[in-house]
């Protein structure tokens, strides 16, 4: 079950199905991406050119009944950062994947002629087929495109122009239940190491296929059965975020001090409530139409915390609406304007950039005085700037770090070149520890810490809850699973459980922790072996010596505290 | 005994009470004004913030401020 490999070659035009090899059986997700990562490509590659490949694989449980289990990891040497990277997103691709018993996807070589492809995988092979029609043009166009050619219900992983012309912030978006391709593996500028390969997409036709059933059917179905009960028992995960979604977590940062605002300068903003969880859901309420206040990203979710956010009117403006998106497109600019934030949000889906680095990019130009903060009006501008190519359009798009280069501004918030998601790092110290430590640069997604039992502003304690959020998170990367199931798994041993009963074998929550630890392990030595040094480990200059104002604290995490840290 | 006032914001979601004041013994840990208010809910899924800071049940109040009560989340 779940044996195939599709290995693509851009360069010579080929396109093999293998058998996973013994050493990855136990790999799935983020740990198979990561792996393969590790063994195939030299870690002194140039992220676009020939050396690198783009790893994109599903969970041990995807094409199943399991809630949130068709994440999609997607891995490579980040043209961002330099390093390793993997970088998962919701949508339907990864079930789709497992419908079609596929574990991986290789894609090898890069073009540099004028030809662009996409690769289609249907139940009886998988093959190279020219796309030069779908450059240039947008990704909700590009998906009808698709939809038009193979069917409503095929998976679609793609690139947009941002993609297309290679830029930093590209990443590869996948399509939602209802068509939508707005599900993003955003970070570190994954859909640019797919552009230098000239593939514009990857189609999943599963028409005809059958999923293997589980190998101890009764087990599995009893064990998904408390799986979901957990989630429907736990509030965030069966009240909260279905009500709410994601941006529930805002007045949680707000309330730590802990909400980037105006580039990070502090971690409070006074414009919250205009943009906070309970004026989104009014908001999406009221204007009726289209708009729903919950929804689901993947086939079966429980959960359901994504949304669909409506104009004036009740048509569609943007889905889904997501935290992150309305922290670095909102109160990081100082704007509290949820209508400008979505139609931002929008133009960077269909363009295909990540929400996060732009909103980094566009706040650190914003302190060089390249447009004034809290002007939505002047952002959304900028954003068109980035949509039409212009060369400050390029600039931005071009991320958090190249935009402070360029415009001489020394606060930006980034590590490993990657912008910081929304999560203040002097008013959550503990996620600021994995945005120093983990391999991925800044992200939250690598060890987000606020639910631990801790005082976020304080320095004790930090590097033990970062370092087991990196070991949490990991595992349910490695997994294929949504991170937002982890308040809901009072005991992750039944994670073991449902892998044992689908495929028949016999593994312990120590085994899934070793490989978490391995994972992890093999992600730092990529880095290691690619010039990483402690001296990547670190935040900004300025975190270390200027107060978060909501606090009061600076960050006090230094080398001799970071190097406690070890998986 | 010197008294503080305290502004207690209910930031729970599924939560009807929004604002509360009260007065409390300066001293007081946020444990007891946690019971001087009934509030019943289970700690484990919550955030407490005083003035800015968070806080645990043990810690004391001495100072005029806000406690907000937030429900406990991770995602994003």
């Amino acid at each position: 079950m779940l044996d195939k490999v599709i290995r693509v070659d851009m360069a010579g035009l080929t396109v093999k199905e293998e058998q996973l090899a013994e050493a990855y059986q136990r790999l799935s997700g983020r740990s198979l991406s990561s792996r393969i990562v590790f063994d195939e490509i030299p870690p002194y590659a140039e992220p676009l050119g020939p050396h690198n490949k783009l790893i994109v694989t599903c969970g041990l449980f995807a094409g199943s009944m399991v809630s949130s289990s068709g994440r999609l990891s997607i891995g490579a040497k980040s043209p961002l950062t330099g390093g390793i990277k993997e970088s998962n997103a919701g949508g339907i691709s990864a079930h789709k994947m497992g419908r079609l018993d596929i574990r991986a996807i290789v894609v090898e070589g890069i073009r540099e002629d004028d030809k662009w492809f996409m690769l289609v995988i249907n139940k009886d092979k998988a093959y190279l087929e020219e796309a030069g029609y779908l450059i240039n043009k947008g990704t909700y166009e590009k998906a009808q495109l698709l939809y038009n050619k193979y069917g409503k219900k095929i998976g679609l992983a793609l690139v947009g122009p941002a993609g297309e012309k290679r830029l930093l912030t590209a990443g590869i978006t996948n399509n939602d239940p209802d068509g939508a391709p707005s599900r993003y593996n955003g970070r570190g500028g994954l859909g640019a190491v797919m552009g230098s390969k000239h593939l514009l997409a990857i189609v999943l036709d599963d028409a005809g296929c059958r999923v293997k059933g589980p190998v101890r059917k009764e087990e599995f179905k009893e064990k998904v059965k408390e799986f979901h009960q957990n989630l429907l028992s736990t509030p965030q995960t069966a009240e909260i975020f279905p009500k709410y979604g994601t941006a529930a977590m805002l007045n949680v940062t707000n309330s730590l001090g802990a909400l980037p605002t105006r580039n990070f300068s502090t971690g409070r903003f006074q414009g919250a409530e205009n943009i906070n969880a309970e004026r989104l859901y009014e908001t999406i309420k009221s204007r009726g139409g289209e708009g729903s206040t919950t929804h689901s990203c993947m086939p079966g979710c429980i959960i359901r915390c994504s949304n669909v956010y409506p104009d004036r009117d009740g048509k569609t403006l943007v889905s889904p609406l997501e935290y992150e998106t309305i922290c670095l497109l909102g109160s990081n600019l100082d704007i509290d304007d949820l209508d400008a934030v979505a139609k931002m949000n929008y133009l960077c889906n269909d363009y295909g950039v990540d929400t996060i680095e732009v909103g980094c990019a566009i706040g650190v130009a914003m302190e060089g005085g390249v447009i004034p903060f809290g002007d939505g009006k002047e952002a959304h501008e900028l954003m068109e700037e980035v949509v039409a190519d212009t060369h400050l359009g390029r600039i931005i798009a071009s991320g958090s770090v190249i935009t402070g280069k360029v415009f001489g501004v020394r606060r930006v918030p980034s590590v490993k070149g990657q912008g910081m998601p929304g999560y203040e790092p002097r008013g959550l110290k503990g996620t600021a520890v994995t945005y120093a430590t983990s391999p991925m640069g800044a992200d939250h997604t690598a060890g987000n810490t606020p639910r631990a039992n801790v005082k976020h502003h304080l320095k004790e304690g930090q590097v033990a809850v970062s370092r087991n959020a990196q070991l949490g998170v990991t595992l349910v990367d490695a997994l294929g699973l949504c991170m937002m199931v982890g308040p809901g798994l009072p005991d992750r041993a039944i994670l073991a459980d449902l892998i044992n009963a689908r495929f028949g074998w016999n593994l312990t929550l120590e085994d899934l922790e070793k490989i978490c630890r391995d994972t992890l392990n093999l992600e730092k030595e990529f880095n290691s072996k690619a010039g990483f040094t402690k001296a990547h480990d670190r935040l900004p200059e300025h975190f270390y010596e200027e107060e978060n104002p909501a606090t009061g604290t600076v960050f006090d995490l230094y080398e001799e505290d970071l190097s406690e840290l070890v998986y | 005994m010197e008294k503080v006032q305290v502004e207690v914001q209910y930031k729970i979601l599924w939560s009807k009470k929004k604002t509360e004041s009260v007065e409390i013994v300066k001293g007081s840990t946020v444990a007891d004004l946690l019971q001087y208010i009934s509030f019943k809910e289970n700690l484990e899924h919550l955030l407490m913030v005083y003035n800015g800071k968070i806080v645990f049940p043990h810690d004391t109040i001495t100072e005029n401020g806000q406690l907000v009560l937030i429900s406990a989340l991770i995602g994003g």
